[in-house]
């Protein structure tokens, strides 16, 4: 199977607000693909949908090949899900999850459990409720890594993450994706650790998406161009400028153009510039870039 | 699968089934201990004649004891699922959503039985010694509709818990209260005689409600 997540279509509403409309994606086996967008925009929902926890106004979504809705426990098995927020079975110590869970999966490696558990600092009594939000982080993850599932769903796991935390889990996973052929599908709203670490994602707005490519595509292509001018309110978003922002009387101007293309494409607009520059971004100013601040 | 889920199940309802069962074992001390202590003052012949005449209900202290312990069990059962929304958790086991719901509900209902059960059961024994058959029968027509009442209430905590919009939640409560009010209003011994077999098939048909909260919140349902 070439695709592990197909998204066809799909569209959905709270009430009568639209959350996005004809939403299309494909993941493909053994690659890293991540959700991007700011709080509201829809993240969550999808993840919902993929797992079968909401059912899309209209539209299709294929998880390992059957419809997310009605996915058989032969499927459900093959798919690791993390809920934001780390949430756990609280009431539970290291041992009482790990023996609860083991019971449902075939493949179940509990030495690579244990030896995650092995690093924290906790009492093998110490209830989960009573774990850092960090110390969770690493439970959930040696129960996902345990379960050894062929797709990866994860929603937010950066939430309530300080910096280390946020890498080892990132660290952990990639060695993971590598080493076994798996796919991770990802959202995040802290853009910058994921530099380097996607291979393809899908950017989302509040009307819905902005964009979809691999990542490094969109890293290559995407500038941001900077100049000073005093004719700011002839800059408007066209077929060339993605976006911009204007403090004073210096301009940013974020595009897929090359620094000729846009320089033409400003001055074709009667626009007179000085100090134009190409600024180089990360994925966090790319990202920032294409959706904007607000 | 089963025995994992039921092991999830009795870690969270453990300390709440090990509190109640001291709580009936402390109630039956107090009704025997009362029994006895009547008889030997007053005479067997006043504690029956207090029965026959009055109505006197030397039991009347476990009205609510089931009620109450199955909003106790739900409670302890339900409640960790849905903070935070840990129920996908379960939903997500590579089991069938509908037996998962099913097992849970079957966990809790065997349990409120392992619960009430023993203590009818005692009850009637202990009844037995110091009354004739007609007065042991009518109180255990008496008690039942109490005891359903126990799982009327577990079902009903359980549907609200479950439930994932806020406006059936208050039409489950309402509807709930206002059946578990009716099972326990009988006033003299027997007072649901008539009617006992229908509150049994009422309990049992409520017993699906929780099933049908259970696959909405599946749904996401709002």
């Amino acid at each position: 199977m070439k695709y592990v997540v197909e998204v066809k279509d799909l569209t959905h509403y709270y009430g009568s607000k639209l959350v996005y409309e004809n939403l299309n994606f494909k993941i493909k086996k053994g690659s890293i693909f991540g959700l991007l967008g700011k709080n509201g925009t829809g993240k969550t929902t999808t993840i919902n949908i993929l797992n079968g926890f909401l059912k899309p106004k209209s539209g299709q979504c294929l998880i390992l090949g059957e419809d997310s809705y009605k996915l058989t426990p032969k499927t459900k098995a093959q798919i690791g899900f993390l809920i934001e927020g780390h949430i756990q079975y609280s009431f539970m110590n290291i041992i009482q999850i790990e023996k609860y869970y083991s019971q449902f999966y075939p493949n179940w490696k509990k030495e690579v459990y244990y030896d995650l558990m092995s690093k924290l600092k906790v009492l093998d009594n110490q209830k989960i409720s009573k774990m850092s939000c960090g110390q969770r982080s690493q439970v959930t993850l040696g129960l996902l890594l345990a379960q050894d599932p062929d797709l990866l769903i994860l929603d937010d796991y950066s939430m309530g993450l300080d910096a280390g935390y946020r890498r080892l889990f990132l660290d952990f996973l990639k060695e993971y994706g590598k080493a076994e052929d798996k796919t991770i599908f990802i959202t995040s709203h802290i853009i910058q650790d994921l530099d380097g670490f996607l291979d393809d994602a899908v950017i989302l707005d509040y009307n819905g998406v902005v964009l979809q490519m691999p990542i490094d595509q969109f890293k290559n292509n995407f500038k941001m161009y900077q100049f000073s001018t005093n004719q700011t309110e002839l800059i408007v978003k066209d077929e060339v400028v993605n976006n911009f922002e204007i403090i004073k009387n210096k301009a940013t101007v974020y595009s897929f153009g090359d620094v000729e293309a846009v320089k033409n494409h400003i001055s074709s607009k009667g626009i007179n510039y000085t100090d134009f520059k190409n600024v180089p971004m990360d994925l966090e100013d790319a990202f920032i870039g294409i959706t904007g601040k607000y | 699968m089963y025995k994992a889920l039921a092991y999830k199940e009795w870690l969270k309802v453990r300390w709440f089934v090990i509190g109640s069962l001291i709580i009936e074992v402390m109630l039956l001390f107090y009704i025997f201990g009362n029994l006895r202590a009547v008889i030997e003052f007053n005479g067997a012949v006043a504690i029956w004649s207090a029965v026959v005449y009055k109505g006197h209900m030397f039991f009347s202290i476990l009205k609510y004891l089931p009620f109450i312990i199955g909003i106790a069990i739900s409670v302890a059962q339900y409640l960790p699922e849905v903070l935070d929304m840990k129920l996908k958790l379960t939903l997500h086991l590579p089991m069938k959503e509908n037996r998962v719901l099913l097992f849970l509900n079957l966990f809790g209902t065997s349990l409120l039985l392992l619960l009430f059960l023993p203590l009818v059961l005692i009850l009637f024994v202990g009844s037995s010694v110091a009354f004739p058959s007609e007065i042991v029968n009518a109180m255990l027509l008496t008690i039942s509709p109490w005891f359903l009442a126990g799982f009327i209430s577990y079902f009903f905590v359980s549907s609200i818990m479950i439930e994932p919009a806020w406006g059936r939640r208050l039409v489950l409560a309402v509807v709930g209260f206002f059946l578990a009010n009716q099972f326990l209003t009988g006033v003299g011994y027997g007072s649901f005689q008539k009617v006992i077999l229908f509150l049994f098939i009422i309990t049992l048909l409520y017993n699906y409600v929780h099933m049908l909260s259970g696959l909405r919140f599946k749904r996401g349902a709002k």
